[in-house]
């Protein structure tokens, strides 16, 4: 996978900047859509963890996100919700099933939660999942893009491939831009460094950190994202980072946003 | 032709054979078998050398394993730190981290492409025993 997306890098730097006028198909923002319905939705319910189907029944909180409804409920990593307002939770759908369930129970939400060969049930009201209207309302637009001309080498900025935005992956084909939901907004993007930036033992290094580390090559590059602005993305190559463990940490680059420029977006 | 060569060479064959040197059969075996060694020594030396060459890279890979599957995704993220020890940007940070994971979870991802942004989680969080103290922050109660 990180190989196919570096020799598309390579691919796409090889070719002519020809004009690809049309925005990425909306791939962050579908994911975005998924989590938090659009400000028409009466209602946008978030339980406040990351979940995910592991084998047994329910879903497994693979997280606890901060300041969230499931924090309140005590929730922890490992924990696996069966039911959420007597909705099983079995599910390959983990966002849309628990907003359909934590809808479905009125004013108070009520969980079937497993954990360490235990079941008990927890409370609490529907309020504390309710995303504030400020959150779900659209804030406007931007774009980020990794198309166009980098800074000169001086600056050892390269191009990089945006793999996934908010999550969700994005087309294999170049477009010139991706449109984003105004606020922030995180990025996962592969290096792109010409292969002349390394010396042969240090692109056997790189290959080898490569074949060893695969998508876990990439990076994330969260991204605050002001509307009508667009911002150019791309990796900064650390020259004092080339030391053998560095190449095989992946320490010898860093995602970065190099240049920001007004662009209306609608 | 009777050149002084040729008287030489008749003489010399003319003499009796001389018999060999009893010890020398036992010395040409030893020096046989001295340099079967050397050579059996370097031919080893050698392959031991090339082998090792040839298993730092797999040794290398091995003793990396374990630090990988210790990242194995799958596994539950552990205990984080209280909310009280974060500061608002950190938080919303996590949160948007958070809406990319449960977006990249739900499209199916795989765990080696969603160990990145799991990465950039850990890094947010500094680690505690348990996760189990209750987190109230007036903020968060409605």
């Amino acid at each position: 996978m990180a190989l196919s997306r570096l020799f598309l890098l390579n691919l796409i730097a090889c070719m002519p900047l020809v004009a690809l006028a049309q925005d990425a198909p909306t791939a962050g923002n579908a994911a975005a859509a998924a989590r938090a319905p659009s400000a028409s939705t009466a209602a946008a319910y978030d339980l406040g963890a990351v979940l995910a189907k592991r084998g047994d029944g329910g879903l497994t909180v693979m997280a606890v996100t901060p300041g969230g409804g499931a924090e309140r409920l005590k929730l922890r990593a490992g924990d696996r919700i069966l039911s959420i307002n007597g909705i099983s939770l079995d599910t390959l759908t983990p966002t849309s099933t628990v907003q359909q369930a934590l809808a479905a129970g009125g004013s108070t939400v009520r969980l079937e939660v497993a954990r360490g060969g235990l079941t008990f049930a927890a409370d609490d009201r529907v309020r504390a999942f309710t995303q504030s209207a400020a959150v779900v309302a659209s804030q406007g637009c931007g774009y980020v893009s990794n198309q166009g001309p980098t800074p000169s080498l001086s600056e050892n900025i390269h191009p990089v491939a945006i793999t996934k935005i908010a999550g969700a992956s994005t087309p294999l084909y170049p477009v010139n831009r991706h449109r984003l939901e105004a606020g922030r907004q995180v990025l996962v993007v592969a290096e792109g460094i010409p292969l002349t930036r390394f010396s042969s033992i240090q692109l056997i290094q790189r290959k080898r950190m490569v074949r060893q580390l695969d998508a876990r090559a990439y990076k994330v590059l969260i991204v605050d994202v002001e509307p009508g602005m667009k911002y150019h993305v791309g990796a900064q190559f650390l020259p004092d980072r080339m030391g053998r463990q560095d190449i095989l940490d992946n320490e010898y680059w860093r995602p970065v946003v190099w240049k920001e420029v007004p662009e209306p977006c609608r | 032709m009777n050149t002084p060569d040729a008287r030489l060479k008749r003489h010399l064959g003319s003499m009796p054979p001389v018999p060999p040197a009893t010890d020398l059969w036992p010395r040409l075996e030893l020096a046989r078998r001295r340099r079967v060694r050397r050579l059996k020594l370097s031919v080893g030396s050698a392959a031991a050398l090339l082998l090792c060459v040839a298993l730092v890279p797999l040794l290398g890979d091995m003793v990396d394993r374990p630090a990988r599957a210790s990242l194995a995704a799958g596994a539950p993220e552990p205990a984080v730190a209280p909310l009280q020890v974060l500061d608002q940007d950190t938080v919303e940070q996590i949160r948007a981290l958070d809406r990319a994971l449960q977006a990249a979870y739900d499209e199916g991802a795989s765990d080696d492409e969603l160990e990145p942004i799991w990465k950039a989680r850990r890094a947010l969080l500094p680690r505690q025993a348990s996760i189990s103290t209750p987190i109230t922050t007036s903020s968060n109660k409605s």
